[in-house]
């Protein structure tokens, strides 16, 4: 009976292992980080203030963890950079204002520095493991029997654009490294029953076969999350036709070998937040 | 059926005659001019406030021709939320001047606009939208397509939305 009880235990404990390392999944490797102004067009003769929400949540929009900041990355319509001064970072949003004076197209970019975890197996069982860690980090780290050992890092990048009367492209152009995701309709002209087309860059040319998703916010409030699933082409092109108005998400995720004293992979995830506007 | 051959004069006749009868009716007319009447309802509300209107035209075939004949507000801060309008027209214009005037109560407005009407086919074809949107109230988008190609006087009934409506079109032919 009791040689039962600890058989159980143990089998329930291994199901509960396995179910949180599945949970944990890459999911909570890519916890989208999303901003969302208060206002994506705006008209007038002078500027006005924006104020914008920050945080990384599952639950689109709806706040989960705050976000550092301090490296947040701001273009007005010129081309310029802009520097943020004080913001507020509570437990579960950060929250910050701008000023937008420049008619034109604004872009607000904040990255996550990158940030590395070791995943391995080990014991009899094989038993997936993982640790926050970087290759030199889990060398010290890794139990002698580790197998299938590999790094990652992960380098993310959540962006909105606020446009104030005529849009602007500027801030739109490419930087030509890394991974980027590019709106190809300009983001103040997504409307609902248009087609939006976006473009992913790697190195400045076009990549295809990267992971697109883009759900429509207020998941809460639907059973069904509605995540519209798709791949880039061959010329890096995704296109969608949205009928929902609101706020909307897209992520684009990139995985490229990396073979650096740091780590064997890097995961490469955009994400932009853009206005479907009713017509 | 079989195709029946007509002797080579006949059939210069008949061409001729086709060439004529589109001479006659489709003889260009260069200009029109679009007389847009239309009504603000009177709305019951204690936080009624008068509503930014834009009545516009676009060529229906590629949306270019844009032109505005309207546009009323107060502040251009609240520009935006005459949403398609600003989207179309408003945000590429440097001057509202001509056009613009402050809101009007509820009551029957008309405005007028000339239109070049001597394209053809398709590009005579216009859209014309209003649109209308109150503080604590309600948007309406309107829109009419008008054939420029067919005889004049034509006349358009507007159905009535919340904010603007009904109204009526009536587009003529533009005196020399």
């Amino acid at each position: 009976m009791n040689l039962g009880c600890a058989k159980i235990r143990r089998i329930i404990k291994q199901w509960v292992g396995i179910i949180i390392l599945c949970s944990l999944g890459s999911a909570t490797l890519s916890h989208p980080i999303w901003i969302l102004p208060s206002t994506f067009n705006l008209s007038g003769d002078v500027g006005e203030w924006v104020t914008f929400d920050v945080s990384a949540s599952h639950t689109l929009f709806s706040f989960d963890k705050s976000v550092v900041l301090d490296e947040l990355q701001i273009y007005s319509p010129d081309g310029d950079r802009n520097y943020l001064g004080q913001y507020y970072k509570g437990r579960r949003r950060s929250v910050f204002d701008h000023h937008i004076s420049q008619s034109g197209t604004y872009r607000f970019s904040v990255s996550r520095p990158p940030y590395y975890f070791t995943s391995y197996k080990s014991g009899k069982r094989e038993t997936p493991k993982r640790m926050m860690a970087n290759k030199q980090e889990a060398q010290q780290r890794l139990p002698k029997n580790a197998r299938e050992v590999k790094t990652m890092s992960i380098d993310m990048e959540a962006s909105a654009f606020v446009t104030f009367n005529e849009p602007t492209g500027t801030v739109l152009e490419p930087k030509g490294k890394g991974l980027e995701l590019i709106p190809q309709t300009h983001p103040s002209d997504i409307i609902a029953g248009e087609e939006v087309i976006f473009l992913v860059l790697m190195n400045g040319e076009p990549e295809e076969e990267v992971e697109i998703e883009m759900t429509a916010g207020g998941t809460r409030y639907r059973d069904d999350r509605n995540i519209q699933i798709f791949q880039t082409d061959k010329q890096g092109l995704v296109s969608y036709t949205p009928t929902q108005p609101g706020p909307w998400y897209i992520s684009a995720v990139k995985t490229v070998p990396l073979n650096d004293e740091k780590t064997d992979e890097a995961m490469l995830i955009r994400f932009i937040t853009f206005e479907v506007i009713p017509e | 059926m079989n195709l029946i051959k007509y002797p080579n004069v006949f059939r210069a006749l008949k061409r001729g005659g086709v060439i004529l009868i589109c001479l006659f009716l489709f003889t260009p007319i260069s200009a029109v001019e679009l007389e847009i009447t239309f009504e603000l309802p009177e709305i019951k509300t204690s936080k009624y406030r008068r509503p930014f209107v834009a009545v516009w035209l676009e060529r229906k075939s590629d949306r270019s021709d844009n032109q505005t004949v309207a546009v009323w507000y107060d502040d251009k801060k609240w520009l935006k939320d005459i949403r398609k309008w600003w989207r179309k027209a408003g945000r590429y214009q440097d001057s509202l001047d001509g056009f613009s005037g402050a809101t009007r109560p509820a009551g029957r407005y008309t405005v007028t606009v000339s239109l070049d009407a001597s394209q053809e086919g398709a590009d005579n074809e216009y859209l014309v939208y209003f649109e209308a949107v109150r503080e604590h109230g309600n948007r309406s988008l309107l829109k009419q397509t008008i054939n420029l190609s067919k005889t004049f006087p034509q006349t358009y009934e507007i159905k009535q939305g919340q904010e603007i409506g009904p109204g009526l079109i009536i587009v003529k032919e533009l005196e020399e």
